[in-house]
């Protein structure tokens, strides 16, 4: 080809790619990637479902020594957690009995509606944290759900088509939560960092922190249920402004190892835009 | 050879790139396989060719990830072009060229994708970070994969290309 015809492909090449990406952002392209989103999520689903099962299997032979360790760890750990359940089963008897005369109407774990998930890929640009799952509007999936496991707040739902979905990881450097440490019931915000970390900030200066302490979201906003687990605080320091503390902490859940996730399918945000007017 | 013939294979690339691929993550930087195989057919092709797999390839990536459609496009289209007027040829194919190619593509890559990120997808990702965790392990991943992959779709084009008879 000659130069100037290259240079004209280039140049319409382009200017066709720009119009697709300004589309695309604005959501008018959102049917067409409905209907090619079908196929790849199915290849994704196989692909993805057979790799992990691989991975799975060659973590689990390269790590056995510690997954041995950790088990009697974790059975020495449920031991003492069966004692304090216990007497959390007792306290949430007396809450249910308190809450119910005050007619306390606040939306708890038993009242969620979960859809179970595979996840069936990762973002792949890199730079974003966020995974696929094979469930969608279908499923009864929609934007902003809060998505879960066991062990705590996996992320927000961010894109969604019939058939799949896309979960914004709270470990994105994106991602921010409104969030309390469960025991000093101190607020803050736990945002990502590209490394996989999340750092705990705005800690008032004078609060007190404790390694090891959990932390819940506490549902200011409204972006996100109350009370879902986000992590532990692994340890603290003061801001380099020295105006507040920050803490490190490791969420329970092994993002790089998620196979099946729970989107919270009935929880609706209030819409706090009119009080803004 | 048709271009068309590019997208079931752009497309498994890119299913490859959000699963298997992802399970070999050096801090957030993985290989590119779309990335490789639009590099390569830009080594080896012609650039109205290798500009339909980039955007192509790009559209495909992009439907696995939370960047609106095209974000990926615009830097693989950058890059063909980049190989096409910079590169002779004859250098091509080269065993020098391609891994510097996958080096400097990478960069420019990312560097595009970073700035559509931040100005249509809402994510604001700080690029020294992006640079450092993303960008610099999947430079090196690229820069090792970029001659065999580059041998094995010579061979597929070879073996596309129609056999002319011997004159005994």
């Amino acid at each position: 080809m000659l130069r100037g015809n290259r240079v004209f492909a280039f140049a319409m090449t382009t200017v066709i790619v720009m119009l697709l990406i300004y589309f695309s952002s604005q959501g008018a392209v959102g049917p067409l990637e409905d209907v090619v989103s079908v196929p790849l999520n199915f290849a994704q689903g196989v692909i993805g479902g057979m790799t992990q099962s691989i991975s799975g299997f060659v973590d689990d032979v390269a790590n056995f020594r510690k997954l041995e360790r950790r088990n009697k760890d974790l059975e020495e750990a449920l031991a003492v957690y069966q004692a304090k359940l216990a007497e959390l089963v007792e306290k949430g008897q007396d809450y249910d009995r308190l809450a119910a005369l005050l007619d306390y109407d606040r939306q708890g774990p038993e009242d969620r509606q979960y859809v179970t998930c595979d996840v069936i890929g990762r973002d792949t640009t890199g730079f974003v944290r966020a995974i696929q799952i094979d469930c969608g509007r279908r499923n009864g999936v929609g934007l902003l759900d809060p998505v879960v496991t066991e062990l705590g707040l996996v992320g927000r739902v961010v894109k969604v088509s019939a058939t799949g979905a896309e979960v914004l990881l709270v470990t994105d450097p994106t991602s921010s939560i409104n969030v309390r440490l469960q025991s000093t019931r101190e607020d803050g915000r736990v945002v990502g960092q590209l490394a996989g970390d999340l750092i705990m900030t705005n800690i008032p200066v004078n609060a007190e922190v404790i390694e090891g302490d959990l932390v819940v979201t506490n549902g200011l906003g409204q972006t996100l249920p109350a009370d879902l687990v986000v992590g532990q605080v692994l340890s603290v320091a003061l801001a380099e402004s020295e105006l507040y503390q920050e803490a490190r902490v490791r969420s329970l859940v092994d993002f790089g190892r998620l196979e099946i996730v729970q989107v919270i399918i009935n929880f609706e945000p209030v819409d706090l835009s009119v009080f803004e007017q | 050879m048709s271009n068309y013939f590019g997208i079931p294979i752009l497309a498994l690339a890119a299913v490859l790139n959000a699963t298997v691929m992802a399970e070999l993550r050096l801090g957030g930087g993985a290989p590119d396989l779309v990335f490789l195989l639009v590099v390569c057919w830009a080594l080896l092709m012609d650039v109205r060719g290798a500009l339909v797999w980039a955007v192509v390839g790009g559209v495909m990536q992009d439907m696995l990830s939370v960047a609106p459609l095209g974000a990926s496009s615009l830097g693989l289209v950058i890059v063909v072009f980049a190989i096409d007027s910079l590169l002779a040829p004859d250098d091509r194919v080269s065993l020098v060229a391609p891994p510097v190619v996958a080096a400097g593509g990478t960069l420019v890559y990312h560097l595009a994708l970073l700035i559509v990120l931040r100005m249509f997808g809402e994510v604001a990702v700080p690029v020294g970070q992006g640079l450092y965790y993303v960008t610099v392990p999947s430079m090196i991943y690229n820069t090792l994969l970029i001659l065999p992959t580059l041998r094995i779709m010579a061979a597929i084009y070879r073996g596309s290309q129609p056999q002319r008879p011997r004159l005994e």
